[in-house]
C-alpha cells in the first residue's frame, strides 16, 4: 500500500523492493533533478540518457542497499560519480565528438538579446564551474547540488574529509572571484 | 539542501566568508537543476512501469548453493576451468575402472564371505584376537584369514617380496613386517610349496595373513582364495588355496 504523500526514502526502499513501481517512480521523481543538475555541472553531453543509466542501476542494485533517507541520496550519487567517472574515461579513449553548436560558434556574434539570455541560462554557470579544478567542481557540486555532507563527499569522491574541505574553501573561493570578474565585466 | 555549519563555525571569518559564498553558489548553481524530473529512457521507463522483479521467495537452498556454485564456475578462468574438468575426468576414470575391476572379480570368482574362525580343536593356530596387530607376537602368529582386504592392494611383486620365507617368518616386530611377510607369501610359499594360502594370493596380501602356517588347514587355505581371487591373476589358475601349488604362489607373485 501507498505511504503518506511524502515517504521517506527508506520506506520508498523497501516498497521497492518488493516490486511496487510506485516507489521507483517516486524516488526518480525525486533525486532524478539533483542527478541531472549534477552530471549537467559536470559538462556531460547526453546527461539526461546517463541520469537514466544511473537510475537504472541505482535501481538494480537497491536491493542491496542498506541506510537511512540521506545514505539514499549518497547511494545515488556515487553510482553518479561512478558513472561519470567511466564515461570521461571512455570519452578520453574515444576523443571528444562535438556537435555543431551555432551559439559556441565564434565566427557568428551572438545579439544582445542572446547574450542576456545566456546570463541566466545554465550555460553561465557551466562557464563558471568550467574554471575551477575538476576536483574543486566535484566537491561543489556534491555539496551544493547534491546536498551531501563532507563525510559523504568524501565518501563519493574517494578522498579524506580534511582534503574535501580545503577543494571546497578553494572552489568556493575561485568561484567568488570569477563572478566578481563577471560583474565588473 | 546541505548543512553549511557542518564545517563551518560561526566563529571562524575565513568559514564565515565560505558559508556566504557557499549560499552564493548554491543560488548560481541552483540553474543546473530542473524543477522537474528529466524524460526516462525505454529501460528505465519500463522499470517504473512494472517495478523491480521480486525474487521468488521459496527458492531452495539447494537452487540457490547450485546457482551460486555456478556463478562461481561461471567466473572461473580458462585454465581454471581445464583443471577441473581434468580432474573429474580423471576420478570418473578411476572410478570406472574400479567398478569394472571390482565387477570382473564378481563374475569370475565370487568373493567368499569372510567369516571369523573360530579356534576349533582341528586348527590349534591362534586367531587374530589374541595377536598384537603390531607384530609384537612372535613365532609364526599372524593376521588371522578373517582380515582378507587389509592388504588386498599391497603389491606382491613388490622388492620386498620374497625376503621372508613364510612358515619362517619371525613374527616381525611390527605391523609391516607382518604385511610384507604376507606380501611374501605369494613368492615365499612358491619356495616352500606349502604354504596354502600365500601360494594363491596374486597380491600376496591374503596369503601373508595364513603364512606362518605352512601347510595348515582350510581356515587358510580360505584365505588363500580370498587373496588369489583379489589378485586376479593367482584366481585364475583354479587351484587358488586348495592347492599347495608354488605355481600359484608365483603368479601370485608376478601378481
Amino acid at each position: 500500500m501507498r505511504p503518506g504523500a511524502d515517504p521517506r526514502d527508506s520506506d520508498l526502499v523497501a516498497a521497492a523492493r518488493v516490486g511496487h513501481a510506485w516507489a521507483l517512480t517516486e524516488i526518480w521523481q525525486r533525486h532524478s533533478p539533483a542527478v541531472l543538475g549534477y552530471l549537467r555541472g559536470r559538462g556531460v553531453p547526453d546527461a539526461e540518457d546517463m541520469t537514466s543509466d544511473v537510475f537504472v542501476s541505482v535501481f538494480e542494485r537497491i536491493a542491496k542497499f542498506h541506510g537511512d533517507d540521506s545514505d539514499l541520496r549518497a547511494f545515488v550519487f556515487t553510482i553518479a560519480h561512478h558513472r561519470l567517472v567511466d564515461d570521461v574515461r571512455r570519452r578520453t579513449r574515444r576523443g571528444p565528438a562535438v556537435a555543431y553548436d551555432a551559439d559556441a560558434d565564434a565566427r557568428t556574434h551572438p545579439s544582445a538579446e542572446t547574450e542576456a539570455l545566456d546570463r541566466l541560462t545554465d550555460r553561465r554557470v557551466r562557464e563558471l564551474l568550467e574554471e575551477l579544478s575538476p576536483d574543486q567542481r566535484e566537491v561543489l557540486l556534491l555539496r551544493v547540488i547534491a546536498d551531501l555532507s563532507l563525510e559523504q563527499t568524501a565518501d563519493v569522491v574517494g578522498k579524506r574529509v580534511g582534503a574535501v574541505k580545503a577543494l571546497q574553501h578553494r572552489a568556493l573561493a575561485a568561484l567568488r572571484r570569477l563572478m566578481e570578474q563577471a560583474v565588473s565585466l | 539542501m546541505s548543512r553549511p555549519d557542518d564545517d563551518l563555525s560561526v566563529g571562524d571569518p575565513r568559514r564565515q566568508h565560505d558559508a556566504a559564498a557557499l549560499a552564493t553558489a548554491r543560488s548560481v548553481l541552483r540553474e543546473l537543476v530542473p524543477t522537474t524530473p528529466p524524460r526516462a529512457s525505454e529501460r528505465l521507463d519500463q522499470m517504473l512501469r512494472e517495478g523491480l522483479p521480486t525474487p521468488p521467495a521459496d527458492t531452495s537452498r539447494l537452487g540457490a548453493w547450485s546457482a551460486r556454485m555456478l556463478s562461481r564456475l561461471a567466473g572461473l578462468g580458462v585454465a581454471a576451468k581445464l583443471l577441473l574438468a581434468a580432474g573429474v575426468a580423471a576420478a570418473g576414470v578411476g572410478s570406472a575402472a574400479t567398478a569394472v575391476e571390482l565387477s570382473h572379480d564378481q563374475h569370475t570368482k565370487p568373493r567368499p564371505v569372510p567369516t571369523t574362525p573360530a579356534p576349533t580343536p582341528t586348527s590349534p593356530r591362534p586367531s587374530a584376537s589374541t595377536v598384537d596387530r603390531s607384530g609384537s607376537s612372535t613365532g609364526t602368529t599372524s593376521r588371522s584369514s578373517t582380515e582378507p582386504g587389509d592388504d588386498s592392494n599391497r603389491d606382491a611383486s613388490s622388492p620386498r617380496s620374497g625376503d621372508h620365507t613364510s612358515g619362517s617368518h619371525d613374527g616381525g616386530t611390527s605391523r609391516d613386517d607382518g604385511t610384507s611377510s604376507s606380501g611374501d607369501d605369494g613368492g615365499s610359499t612358491s619356495t616352500s610349496g606349502s604354504d596354502d594360502g600365500g601360494s594363491t594370493s596374486t597380491s600376496g596380501s591374503d596369503g601373508g595373513s595364513s603364512t606362518s602356517g605352512s601347510g595348515d588347514g582350510g581356515s587358510t587355505s580360505t584365505s588363500g582364495s580370498d587373496g588369489g581371487s583379489s589378485g586376479g591373476d593367482g584366481g585364475g589358475s583354479g587351484s587358488d588355496g586348495e592347492s599347495l601349488s608354488g605355481g600359484d604362489g608365483s603368479s601370485g607373485g608376478d601378481g
